[in-house]
């Protein structure tokens, strides 16, 4: 028998690893998870998304789950509070929902959640129709295994950018995509109900698709994807937009590297005309949505600060404030930990989760330690790095749109205010993080580089696994 | 990041490292299971946030609807004494048994430990307080939408004090598995046991088996 190729297995393992967290954490116990069932669930049970004119946000069988779990306002301070996880509790819900039968069609109001397209939503929706004769419960689990579907798919795309960045290095791939199937809070977000995975996926199969495009020549099906992965992307979530830069980088380098023959480029643009036309002029009327979606939290939150404003503040989430600037942020706060290091790699549940400190320690030490090694790889390699700078930059830029978009949409004066920006919205660009940390093996040298990358992947699936644990007595211990 | 395979990587080197990474996992990560304690069997769900008004010498504060977890043998409330530790007396009522625990509320911390007899079985109850000297405060949330754990102040609801449940002694981390797993199951799909967590993490540790595989089998 054939042995599976390395990629099916690795995508396997990351839909099982994302699966787990998916049965760890209590249901709604994951960052808005509440609007985005309720998301789901409308779109499951009426074929639409939610409306501006209908009144509760959650059906009431979404709504009977909640209160009979007692735990939405309690795990929230999971560290402080934790239910009496009685099994009398579950029987007394089972019994309610025998003999009430709560409706299932009575939802679809307006929430944080239905500023965002249909796009990802359509995936938890239909494994919720493929299980609708089961218990809710049953089926919000299908839901989250759903998302952890599309988590691992993720992980194939970044496995396939990888291999055509080194095609001939064989582990290189496999480590990346490990290294993302092992990320904690990126394996936890996948397994849960959330459209930052659907944006996650658009964004690597754009990226996929990018890179692919320099490397080989832009054909017709290459066109076609890029177009449908960023007008979809960006109608799954409109952080998407972070990459209408990249993408416009990336074209420039295909003309610039003789990508002349026309017919992609008609195919490209006639694909996003026809997705974008759908949209605007057939799904969104139909559904009383708007054209685009709107942003999400970082509208509600920041005040225009104007572009010196904006950028005074993207400085002061990574270094002091300049004389001149006005100080956003309050003394003591340290931002670039805080999103980068403590929730990028340990926050979990709302928040209400956070590793132990030395382990953050250890997070801040090895980050440094893979950017400088980075540096230092790409020195080394500098003959590889001179016959990919396109690619390479426009990786780069990806992660720096990503970056920047997500605190530019949060940039708020006011240094009382709490931080708004989560770890999970720099995600878009996890393909970058984990190139950059193949890369970071080169800096050992080409000899020490598979070790270091092994080593690597065995540290996150450990940090993995000690996250699922620490999460796991948190809540149920 | 380069087209040129250099020299193959001594296998050794590659079994050492996993191997190193794997004893440090299992070293750090069971003297963790073993070294933490527990003793919270599970709280009223109502998380210490604001502070509450104080309970005044010869008033009564009852809190009813507590679900008192199996195994429970001790009950902390969110309640901090004065400049001097405030003896309080509680009276905890279910199903018609009453057991009387002393406790002194400590200055400065909502951490007042009452212990009484060990339940056998989950059950609810109500318990009431009541103080020799004024009690600054408590610690809980205002009123809000829900009933459990409202204190009666005379009767009278005045908000949510934080309980919470405990076990003496406090047992390790690891110890506390099983019942976490038996803990987890409950609300979730229909097929979903304590057998599923163990099966978990056998998933778990394959999976981490067969990323590693891969690995080795990509440097071979």
């Amino acid at each position: 028998m054939r042995r599976p190729r390395a990629v099916t297995v690795i995508v396997l393992v990351a839909f099982v690893n994302c699966a787990a967290w998916a049965l760890i954490v209590p249901y709604f116990q994951a960052p808005d998870e509440p609007v985005h069932v309720g998301y789901a669930v409308e779109l499951a049970e009426t074929g639409h998304p939610p409306r501006q004119d209908r009144g509760n946000p959650y059906s009431s069988e979404v709504g009977f789950l909640t209160g009979g779990l007692a735990t939405f306002r309690t795990l929230q301070f999971a560290p402080e509070t934790r239910p009496p996880w009685n099994p009398a509790a579950q029987r007394n819900y089972e019994a309610q929902v025998a003999q009430k039968h709560p409706a299932r069609k009575d939802g679809g109001g307006p929430t944080s959640a239905s500023v965002h397209g249909p796009v990802y939503y359509a995936f938890p929706a239909l494994a919720y129709r493929i299980f609708y004769g089961a218990s809710f419960t049953s089926r919000m689990l299908a839901m989250r295994l759903a998302s952890a579907l599309l988590a691992a798919l993720t992980v194939a795309f970044v496995y396939g950018t990888v291999r055509e960045l080194a095609p001939r290095v064989r582990w290189a791939p496999a480590a990346a995509a490990l290294l993302v199937a092992f990320q904690p809070v990126y394996s936890f977000i996948g397994g849960m109900v959330n459209t930052d995975v659907g944006v996650n996926l658009a964004a690597a199969i754009l990226t996929y698709l990018m890179i692919r495009a320099l490397r080989r020549g832009l054909t017709v099906p290459l066109a076609i994807g890029i177009a449908a992965s960023f007008v979809l992307g960006a109608l799954a979530k409109v952080t998407m937009l972070a990459y209408l830069p990249v993408g416009a980088l990336a074209l420039a380098f295909m003309l610039w590297r003789r990508n002349w023959d026309w017919r992609p480029w008609a195919a490209m643009a006639v694909t996003g005309g026809a997705l974008i036309a759908l949209w605007g002029l057939v799904v969104a009327p139909a559904y009383h949505h708007t054209f685009l979606p709107s942003p999400g939290a970082g509208a509600s939150v920041a005040a225009p600060l104007g572009r010196g404003g904006t950028l005074s503040y993207i400085w002061q989430i990574f270094f002091p404030p300049l004389p001149f600037m006005h100080h956003d942020f309050a003394p003591g706060v340290h931002p670039v930990w805080d999103v980068y290091i403590v929730r990028a790699w340990g926050g979990f549940g709302w928040l209400d989760v956070i590793l132990p400190h030395p382990v953050f320690v250890a997070i801040g030490i090895a980050v440094v330690l893979a950017l400088l090694s980075a540096v230092r790889g790409l020195w080394l390699e500098r003959a590889a790095v001179r016959t990919r700078i396109p690619e390479i930059l426009v990786l780069l830029f990806a992660a720096a749109c990503v970056i920047g978009s997500t605190h530019a949409a949060f940039a708020r004066a006011n240094p009382g205010a709490a931080l708004q920006e989560q770890g999970r919205y720099l995600f878009p660009a996890i393909t970058v993080g984990a190139a950059t940390a193949i890369t970071a093996c080169y800096g050992l040298g080409r000899r020490l580089a598979p070790v270091a990358g092994i080593s690597m992947v065995a540290v996150m699936m450990g940090l993995c696994g000690f996250a699922q644990l620490y999460v796991f007595s948190t809540y149920f211990t | 990041m380069t087209q040129e395979q250099p020299r193959a990587v001594p296998r050794r080197w590659v079994v050492a490292a996993v191997g190193t990474v794997a004893l440090l996992f299992v070293l750090l990560v069971g003297g963790w299971l073993l070294g933490t304690h527990v003793r919270t069997t599970g709280t009223n769900s109502v998380a210490p946030r604001y502070p509450l008004p104080a309970l005044a010498p010869g008033h009564r504060l009852c809190v009813a609807n507590l679900d008192l977890p199996k195994n429970t043998n001790a009950l902390r409330l969110g309640l901090a004494g004065g400049p001097k530790p405030v003896p309080v007396e509680l009276r905890l009522v279910t199903a018609g048994q009453t057991r009387v625990a002393h406790a002194e509320a400590p200055p400065g911390r909502y951490d007042t430990v009452f212990h009484f007899a060990r339940f056998d079985h989950a059950t609810t109850g109500t318990a009431c307080l009541t103080a020799r000297a004024t009690l600054p405060s408590g610690a809980g949330q205002p009123l809000g939408d829900g009933s459990e754990g409202v204190a009666l102040y005379d009767g009278k609801p005045q908000g949510l004090i934080t309980v919470a449940y405990l076990h003496y002694p406090s047992r390790n981390l690891l110890s506390a598995l099983p019942a976490g797993a038996r803990h987890a199951a409950l609300f979730r799909a229909g097929f979903v046991g304590a057998w599923t967590y163990w099966l978990l993490a056998l998933a778990v540790l394959g999976c981490w088996i067969a990323g590693i595989r891969v690995m080795l089998r990509s440097l071979a």
